[in-house]
């Protein structure tokens, strides 16, 4: 048996004979039915819609000799139980989409833009209120002045955002554009508390200001 | 050591569930998060798996609870002196009447020496349908690694360092159909050199 695998999934994968597939098979979902289920009733609609995201899950699990299955590698990395419940939403996903088209249920498909550069957009102007950005008119400059300044300020923190490390961009992303409360980010990203999420919050937020300022974009920052 | 997907390429079931699970490296963890903060439908993918993790079907709090009461067990099996005449008493076999355990410890063997890439923690309980939690703590009880799991096996992750020649204590806690709190009682394991 491979270290990290189930006993129930050992069984399961290594079953030859019709009798005995049905019957690990069996026993393989009575292990894991419960929280199969958990994962089709997330993607919300009626008992009826739930059962049918359930039987997907369950169709395309034992297709091919159980070929999905057999594909998790008990390398120590990941539990099981957490990679079937990722499967197990893709099945889910992927039913939806070939029922309903390529949304994603769970989205607010209205708040945030599917096309890259509107979303990119969207962001900008979010992280520009956060640091106060829409001050700039108030210096009193001619309205060309003003749209050149605000137009600068807008391509030098577009040009700042991308710069961030991986994991500073990933948290802009969650708080802004996903609108992710602060303890569930710091569960994403690995944090002790909500305390260290607002203090990297604050380092990105300084270092995004400091990009501007070395643009020019010095009148906006105060 | 297996690559992680590049920024732009989708992360596979595996590669999410080892982000979700803390198992990746940190070189690997920085690539898939560079992924993440450009692809919007990924990270919806994640967020929603963990949400998902979190709210397991219930028993989860009380696992928890159970949890905090059997490191005050082994807290005081560790701190109190071993007290003679009179019969052994097991603290770990509450709730069954038949004084049979109802989660028992299999491997590593208690008190065992064990080579840290072939160590695996395993356990059997009736009934079968738990959420365990698996607890890793140094000689003085201080947890080093926790993890919840449906399964009955763990192999602890690579990027968890333990030291060489250094004892170990693990136990696994569940909470039973009935409410009654169960554990496998504390074994313990030496890390060989």
């Amino acid at each position: 048996m491979v270290p990290g695998t189930p006993d129930v999934l050992a069984r399961l994968l290594a079953a030859n004979a019709p009798t005995s597939r049905d019957e690990t098979w069996a026993a393989f979902v009575a292990a894991y039915s419960r929280l199969m289920l958990h994962v089709a009733r997330s993607f919300g609609g009626d008992h009826d819609a739930a059962m049918d995201r359930y039987t997907q899950v369950l169709e395309r699990l034992r297709q091919e000799d159980c070929r999905r299955l057999r594909a998790f590698v008990a390398d120590g990395r990941s539990e099981f139980s957490t990679w079937l419940v990722v499967v197990a939403q893709r099945i889910c996903l992927d039913h939806h989409r070939h029922r309903y088209g390529r949304s994603d249920p769970r989205q607010d498909l209205a708040a945030v833009p599917d096309d890259e550069r509107a979303a990119r957009r969207r962001l900008v102007d979010l992280v520009s209120a956060e640091l106060d950005l829409d001050r700039l008119g108030d210096e009193g400059r001619p309205d060309a002045a003003e749209t050149l300044a605000t137009g600068d300020a807008y391509h030098a923190l577009e040009a700042a955002l991308s710069l961030l490390a991986p994991a500073d961009r990933l948290l802009v992303k969650l708080r802004y554009e996903d609108d992710l409360a602060i303890p569930e980010i710091a569960r994403q990203l690995e944090l002790p508390s909500r305390f260290h999420v607002y203090r990297r919050l604050t380092r990105v937020l300084a270092a995004l200001r400091r990009a501007l300022e070395r643009a020019g974009v010095r009148d906006a920052i105060a | 050591m297996r690559e992680i997907a590049v920024a732009f390429a989708h992360p596979s079931d595996d590669e999410i569930a080892a982000y979700l699970s803390g198992g990746l490296t940190a070189a690997e963890r920085e690539g898939l998060e560079a992924h993440l903060a450009s692809c919007r439908a990924c990270r919806t993918e994640v967020t929603s798996a963990r949400r998902l993790l979190r709210s397991q079907p219930k028993g989860r709090r009380r696992i928890l609870a159970a949890s905090f009461a059997a490191a005050a067990v082994l807290a005081v099996v560790l701190l109190a002196p071993l007290k003679s005449p009179g019969p052994p008493v097991d603290p770990y076999r509450e709730g069954r009447s038949d004084g049979a355990p109802a989660l028992r410890a299999v491997g590593p063997a208690d008190g065992s020496t064990v080579r840290r890439d072939s160590l695996r923690f395993t356990w059997r309980s009736e009934p079968g349908d738990l959420l365990f939690r698996l607890t890793v703590a140094t000689s003085t009880g201080d947890a080093v690694w926790t993890r919840d799991t449906h399964d009955t096996t763990l192999v602890l992750p690579d990027t968890l360092r333990l030291a060489p020649g250094a004892r170990y204590l693990w136990y696994v806690d569940a909470l039973d159909p009935a409410g009654l709190s169960l554990t496998t009682g504390p074994r313990s394991v030496r890390i060989a050199p």
